[in-house]
């Protein structure tokens, strides 16, 4: 037992002593292993695996399995350890990252320890348990978003943790911080998928409501419940966290409402949530990864179609305030533990651990015409308006038998750009038709359109699009055997509506590229 | 065959008779020499030996008086004092001297078995440690240490990554109610000169309890708590040290459950707290926060508090992680540090 203790002693000790010693820049001459080529320098850093070294020509990058090290400033390659900071968002730092961390620990057979000061500031060591040598230490720094990139410019953290978009003026600074280009796909990454939810106690008799109604409750336009003949008590986080603004963002700015000042705040949305879940005459918005003893609430359009959040809503982003979690990383070499780490996100076990944290796992999924009901019953309620019967029937035909899968294509308001999970699902696409996932199998890249204008322009819109999509894929695929696999194009137009298209965000839902399988 | 309990009675009367006639006339043969002196005898009559406080045992029965009408010379008077609770009849009492001086030739007859000290305790048992483990409601393992040569001795139990220390009495034996976390459970008890005893046993419905651990070293002020679907501090669903509730509760499947593993008063001693939810069996639907709180106190305040956490990870397997906990410093004693997001919490579905 007494191991134990020491050795998370020294831990702390190693880890307070290693950090300044990081910091200093010293002289080294690395020179090939045949001895035919040296360089020196200072050396900036060493990531476990390869050498950045000011050097007469300007920084340099070398392997460090081609050179030997010599000189004051060289790294004790046996004792190298990893280290970088983790920074901003609390919902993915309070508990997804660490328990993918923990995951990724477990799948290297390193054993696990957590130095923490709160629940905000902590730090991991991973360390190798035959030898107790330290391989790692994992900070994190939690505040928001908006800390996050900050820590990351001001160079206080070597990941930013976000759950939304980099902005504009945050990629400048980060060009100008030697960050490099943040709005670039290369430096960003999707961990997870979340949403905003309403939310309400199991008692309150509210099943549905619409995005109309919701904003004018949080906003103080309405004060009473319909059902309960009682007041309403809106309950919230502090204007400054980032779902708050994302409430704000997506439910009252298109409504030109702000939110009310007497509502209640919370310091967490776990805190929200359990407030929530007590009072009958309470309403919310929570994350969908953190409802806890609450209920979500389905979103109503005015058409009468109502929309659930649910993992599958979520992967599909039928669900329209689907919000991704990111990580962000500099343009600079992390280190090689790393590099590791971020690969290892995207692994069936680290999806695992997602979806078992209470978020949505970015795993693809088919979904079989039988479980798409609803869909065709709008498909067909709406038939013969606009829309002829018979092109409803011609999508039916096409489709049965053959399966919709997940990743589906939405656009950023109006333009032709794909949003930041659409772009995403081209990369996942593309890797899934480079291993052969699909082979032998038909592709079906289907568009659709919101109802504005004219059936027949909108499923030509539709169409393009649709074509937009697959060639995206096939670009990014550049290793696929496109013998093995067919690739065609279909478009519908608004035949199949997913959202009433009398707001924004509902014609949004329903302009899309779907997949499917056959 | 059917046996009258009368000739039962009868025989087994003879066999002991004739057993003891054996060995009151060849005692030597059984307790090896007869070398303990009369003056022993005598000096039980002078100073009766304090560990079977022979005086007190006696003053203190009802028959004393029944003893008196008999042939006691000195008996049939009133008792000298009124009688007294146990615990602190230590007082002289005249009857009982005559009592010890009477039972002292039978003490003559007394002698340690001869192997005392080798396989045998002072009272004969042998020495042999024993390690029981049975199963119990809630996923429960009964362990039960019998190691008569080892009174009130240190021992590490462990249980796969749970860990913690207890004390043997002073009869030697630990008893312990633990959670199994796995349905095959294997209980390791190890002895401060490195002797080892193990046990395993199946446990059927270990599977159908989700449980965090805190494995803690030295003073347990690092605390689990658990507030069941929303309630909150000092309700019914808060469950911690102060209000653990019993492994039944979660057998009904009502609510989760606190144990508290291992002995405080050891010296550097490991403790352990372990939470346990019945899945799937409770009415209940919805997430059960799971925090570790830690009370600033004068002796903990601005140093560092270590511990180990147990909860499940990939594939629901526990996952060990050591814990370092820095105290704020010591102008928050008597504040609570409370961290939420350690312990994951346990999110419960309705079956």
């Amino acid at each position: 037992m007494f191991v134990v203790i020491f050795r998370a002693v020294r831990t702390a000790v190693l880890f307070f002593l290693v950090l300044p010693m990081a910091a200093i820049a010293q002289d080294v001459t690395l020179t090939s292993r045949d001895g035919s080529v040296a360089l020196s320098g200072t050396l900036l850093s060493f990531d476990g695996e390869f050498y950045r070294l000011s050097t007469v020509y300007g920084p340099l990058v070398l392997d460090g399995q081609a050179v030997l090290c010599s000189g004051v400033g060289c790294p004790d390659l046996d004792a190298y350890i990893a280290e970088f900071t983790f920074a901003g968002e609390p919902a993915l730092g309070e508990v997804l990252m660490p328990a993918l961390i923990e995951g990724f620990a477990a799948r290297r057979g390193l054993s696990l320890g957590r130095a923490a000061q709160d629940d905000r500031h902590f730090t991991f060591t991973l360390s190798d348990p035959a030898t107790e040598r330290v391989v790692a230490h994992i900070g994190f720094r939690i505040s928001s978003t908006s800390e996050g990139f900050a820590d990351m410019l001001t160079g206080d953290a070597d990941i930013a943790m976000a759950m939304r978009e980099v902005r504009p003026d945050e990629v400048v600074r980060g060009i100008e911080a030697g960050l490099g280009d943040l709005s670039e796909p290369a430096r960003s990454r999707i961990v997870a998928l979340d949403a905003l939810v309403p939310i309400i106690a199991p008692d309150n008799p509210l099943a549905s409501v619409s995005v109309e109604a919701l904003a004018a409750m949080l906003s103080g336009v309405v004060r009473e419940w319909d059902l309960q003949d009682a007041p309403i008590a809106v309950h919230a986080r502090p204007a400054d966290t980032g779902i708050q603004q994302a409430v704000e963002d997506h439910f009252l700015a298109p409504l030109s409402l702000v939110m009310d000042e007497g509502v209640i705040r919370h310091a967490s949305s776990a805190a929200l949530a359990d407030a929530v879940a007590r009072d009958p005459l309470a309403i919310g918005v929570s994350r969908f990864s953190d409802i806890g003893n609450a209920v979500p609430v389905n979103l109503l359009g005015t058409c009468g179609i109502q929309l659930s959040a649910s993992r599958r809503n979520l992967k599909t982003e039928d669900y329209p305030f689907t919000a991704p979690m990111f990580l962000y990383t500099p343009e600079r070499r992390l280190p090689r533990l790393a590099r590791e780490f971020l690969g290892f996100l995207a692994s069936t076990t680290a999806q695992r651990i997602v979806r078992r944290a209470g978020f949505v796992d970015l795993m693809r999924e088919e979904i079989a015409l039988d479980e798409q009901g609803v869909r065709f019953a709008d498909a067909i309620a709406n038939a013969g308006a606009d829309v002829p019967l018979e092109e409803v029937q011609r999508m039916v035909a096409l489709l049965r038998g053959a399966f919709r899968l997940t990743p589906t294509f939405r656009f950023r308001g109006g333009s032709t750009k794909l949003d930041a999970q659409s772009a995403g699902n081209v990369a996942d696409l593309a890797r899934a038709l480079e291993s052969g996932v699909f082979d032998d199998r038909e592709l079906l890249f289907v568009g659709f359109s919101d109802s504005d204008g004219n059936w027949q322009v909108n499923r030509r819109i539709s169409s393009l699009r649709a074509e937009a999509v697959r060639n995206a894929v096939l670009a990014a695929a550049v290793t696929a055997d496109q013998s093995r696999v067919a690739l065609a194009i279909e478009a519908f137009g608004e035949a199949m509506p997913m959202a009433c298209d009398d707001t924004e965000w509902g014609r949004s839902v329903n302009r899309r590229v779907e997949v499917w399988l056959r | 065959m059917k046996l009258d309990p009368k000739f039962i009675v009868f025989g087994l009367t003879v066999l002991v008779a004739a057993a003891s006639g054996e060995l009151v006339q060849h005692s030597d043969r059984y307790f090896g020499g007869s070398n303990q002196s009369s003056a022993t005898a005598q000096q039980v009559a002078y100073a009766p030996a304090p560990r079977f406080d022979l005086e007190n045992m006696i003053a203190l029965s009802a028959p004393v008086e029944e003893n008196a009408a008999g042939d006691d010379p000195q008996a049939g008077i009133v008792l000298p004092f009124a009688p007294l609770a146990a615990g602190e009849a230590r007082l002289y009492s005249p009857g009982a001297i005559e009592v010890s001086r009477r039972l002292a030739p039978l003490d003559m007859n007394f002698h340690s078995p001869n192997r005392v000290g080798a396989d045998l305790n002072q009272y004969g048992l042998p020495c042999e440690p024993k390690l029981s483990v049975s199963v119990a409601e809630a996923a429960m393992v009964v362990l039960s240490l019998v190691a008569p040569c080892r009174p009130d001795e240190r021992v590490e139990i462990s249980h796969g990554l749970l860990q913690f220390a207890m004390r043997t009495t002073n009869t030697g034996v630990v008893n312990a109610r633990i959670p199994a976390l796995s349905r095959v459970a294997a209980f390791v008890v190890r002895f401060e000169d490195g002797k080892i005893l193990t046990g395993t046993v199946t446990v059927p419905d270990a599977d159908e309890y989700e449980r965090v651990a805190l494995l803690r070293y030295g003073q347990g002020a690092m605390q689990i708590h658990a507030l069941e679907f929303g309630a909150g501090y000092g309700d019914a669903g808060h469950v911690w040290a102060g209000a653990p509730r019993t492994p039944g509760y979660g057998a009904e499947g009502r609510g989760g459950f606190l144990v508290e593993l291992g002995d405080l008063s050891l010296p550097a001693s490991r403790t352990a707290e372990v939470y346990s939810y019945p899945e799937g069996q409770g009415h209940d639907s919805g997430v059960v926060r799971v925090s570790i709180e830690a009370e600033v106190t004068e002796a903990n305040c601005g140093q560092e508090l270590f511990a180990e956490t147990l909860q499940p990870g990939v594939d629901e397997q526990l996952q060990v992680a050591d814990l370092a906990l820095t105290m704020p410093d010591c102008s928050a004693v008597g504040e609570f540090l409370v961290l939420k997001n350690i312990l994951r919490d346990l999110k419960i579905a309705r079956n």
